[in-house]
């Protein structure tokens, strides 16, 4: 009951930034202004800042949600989709597309759908790779040994890129929404399925975080529940990746909060993450457009300044034993 | 018969692990697996599980091979509570206890009433919103016994409940209190239990059955307490000369190794 005055307000947080994104920026607009209906508003508000908001959400919702579910199915509180590889092999793939396929025929669903293939093959490749020790720090090694090749790969791609705005590698590892338009949003929308599919799980991701032979012994199909939750994951983080270039931390820092300050039951940790990372992109998107303003930053640089103090912080206490 | 084994065998990458393992267990009785480290005891109980096959003999449980289960249907009747489980995520106790009804969950309104009962029972009462990284090791491992005893609880149908060293981390006053719960456990619902136990001090305590099994994986005894543990069995069974010692009365009071000689 409380919970859901929490959540309640949680959403109206969420509203106030979203308003507040569609007002600023180059042409300052009051709250009654964004709903005229000339022709500079419509403009502004309908082609450029709505679509921008609305996909900010969608996706800061569903990174933050995702970042909650990898880091129940492997057990392991520091993992995160641009961590563990996930965004890495995503970037790296929709790249690869944008310089061999794009040419011959693209499509937007095409580069997600590229990118989702890799974030699943580079995930795979870390559990090969990581997954057998029960130590889990061995996942992280693995997923920045990944990420260090995949960005490699991306960066190497981009040299061959015919398109100069997807050339530049800063697109692909620090995100940007600067493109976005309603196009994007329609993509974007595939989260949504993946997100609700997720939350329905989330009492196995409970029962898993127990360890793999106590979910089994509680009746838990182990193998392909996890295999299911890293496929919505790394599909969220593909379209994600495609759309607006890599966004770190938010998977990682928004689950955490939730637990640190609600539960750590997934049926709490991944709705109330989906609306705290949904504000949490707006307000970083509208940060990195005002801060330097006119010049706009790559949102991923405000994720980043945000997101890795709290990391450091976060690995500090792991080191003396402290998980939270 | 809840659980039969008929010279039950298990080979894991050509080593023999355990070889002749024959043993009954009927309703209501309490099996003690005993014997060195390394003997293959926790294998027995990864066998009655399902997680590990049989290669040779033949195992039922509830009259069934444990492989012929479905997952949901095997953790209605068989619960286990494995040496250790890690868990680095602030999940309060009430809510760990809770997932051990996870495979009734389609029954979820009797959850509250049952992990309030096991805690209860267990002594948790006190415990119950604190978050799992601040207990320790020993409150933690009652907190995983009382999740596995949850699952069984209640249950309509015999159950088995499984545990893998459930004295390990508990000092004598908690494993008085995990003895009475299980005699309890016993008393009031229809479930059987085996437990992998090392502490010869206590083995004779509550058991109404006891399996020796030597480093090699054979099975030394099997039968009633009295006549399993024998002076004999143990000192073949350790390498050691192990004597009964007894109270001043002259009542039994476990077991301990004589004195080195010179």
């Amino acid at each position: 009951m409380k919970l859901w005055l929490w959540f309640g307000f949680l959403v109206f947080v969420w509203a106030l930034v979203f308003v507040l994104s569609l007002g600023s920026g180059y042409t300052e607009l009051n709250f009654a202004d964004i709903w005229r209906q000339d022709s500079l508003t419509q403009t502004v508000v309908g082609e450029v800042r709505l679509p921008r908001a609305l996909l900010a959400t969608l996706l800061g919702a569903g990174l933050a949600l995702a970042g909650g579910g990898i880091q129940g199915v492997f057990r392991n509180p520091l993992a995160d989709p641009a961590l563990i590889g996930i965004s890495g092999g995503a970037a790296l793939f929709a790249a690869i597309y944008i310089v061999f396929v794009s040419q011959i025929d693209f499509s937007l669903l095409g580069l997600s759908g590229s990118a989702f293939l890799g974030g699943l093959i580079a995930t795979l490749l870390v559990l090969v790779i990581g997954g057998r020790q029960p130590d889990l720090s061995t996942i992280l090694l693995a997923g920045i040994a990944i990420n260090a090749i995949c960005l490699a790969g991306v960066g190497l791609m981009s040299y061959l890129a015919p398109d100069q705005t997807l050339r530049s590698v800063s697109f692909w590892a620090l995100g940007s929404f600067n493109h976005v338009g309603w196009a994007e949003v329609t993509v974007g929308l595939l989260v949504i399925p993946a997100m609700i599919r997720l939350i329905s799980l989330s009492l196995v991701l409970d029962v898993l975080i127990l360890g793999d032979q106590e979910a089994a012994h509680l009746g838990v199909s182990v193998i392909p529940r996890r295999i299911e939750v890293i496929l919505w994951s790394a599909l969220i983080t593909g379209i994600s990746v495609s759309l607006v270039g890599i966004i770190a931390f938010v998977g990682l820092i928004v689950p955490h909060l939730v637990r640190m300050t609600f539960s750590a039951k997934h049926v709490v940790v991944l709705p109330f993450s989906a609306i705290i990372g949904g504000g949490l992109l707006v307000a970083a998107d509208l940060l990195s457009r005002s801060l330097l303003a006119p010049v706009e930053l790559p949102v991923g640089i405000v994720t980043t300044l945000l997101g890795a103090p709290v990391f450091v912080i976060l690995v500090a206490r792991w080191s003396k034993g402290l998980w939270l | 018969m809840i659980l039969v084994l008929d010279q039950v065998g298990l080979e894991l990458n050509g080593r023999s692990i355990l070889k002749g393992v024959t043993l009954e267990l009927a309703l209501g009785q309490h099996l003690a697996i005993m014997g060195p480290n390394g003997a293959g005891k926790s294998s027995l109980l990864g066998l009655i599980t399902g997680d590990l096959e049989v290669t040779s003999g033949c195992l039922t449980v509830f009259g069934k091979s444990p492989s012929a289960f479905q997952p949901l249907e095997r953790a209605q009747r068989i619960s286990a509570l494995s040496q250790s489980s890690e868990l680095r995520f602030p999940f309060t106790v009430e809510e760990v206890i809770g997932l051990g009804r996870y495979p009734f969950r389609a029954k979820a309104a009797s959850t509250a009433r049952i992990v309030r009962e096991v805690m209860d029972a267990l002594q948790l009462n006190g415990f119950a919103q604190r978050s799992m990284l601040s207990l320790s090791g020993g409150e933690r491992q009652r907190v995983h016994l009382a999740r596995a005893v949850a699952q069984i609880w209640s249950s309509p149908v015999p159950a088995l409940l499984l545990l893998d060293e459930p004295f390990a981390a508990l000092d004598i006053a908690h494993q008085v209190g995990v003895r009475r719960l299980l005699a309890q456990v016993l008393a009031a619902h229809p479930v059987s239990i085996v437990s992998v136990v090392h502490d010869l001090g206590q083995a004779t305590q509550g058991y109404d059955q006891i399996c020796l099994l030597t480093e090699q994986g054979d099975q030394l005894a099997f039968g009633a307490p009295s006549a399993v543990l024998t002076p004999n069995h143990l000192s073949e069974l350790y390498g050691i000369t192990i004597s009964e010692m007894h109270y001043a009365d002259g009542t039994p009071a476990g077991f301990g190794a004589a004195p080195a000689a010179p």
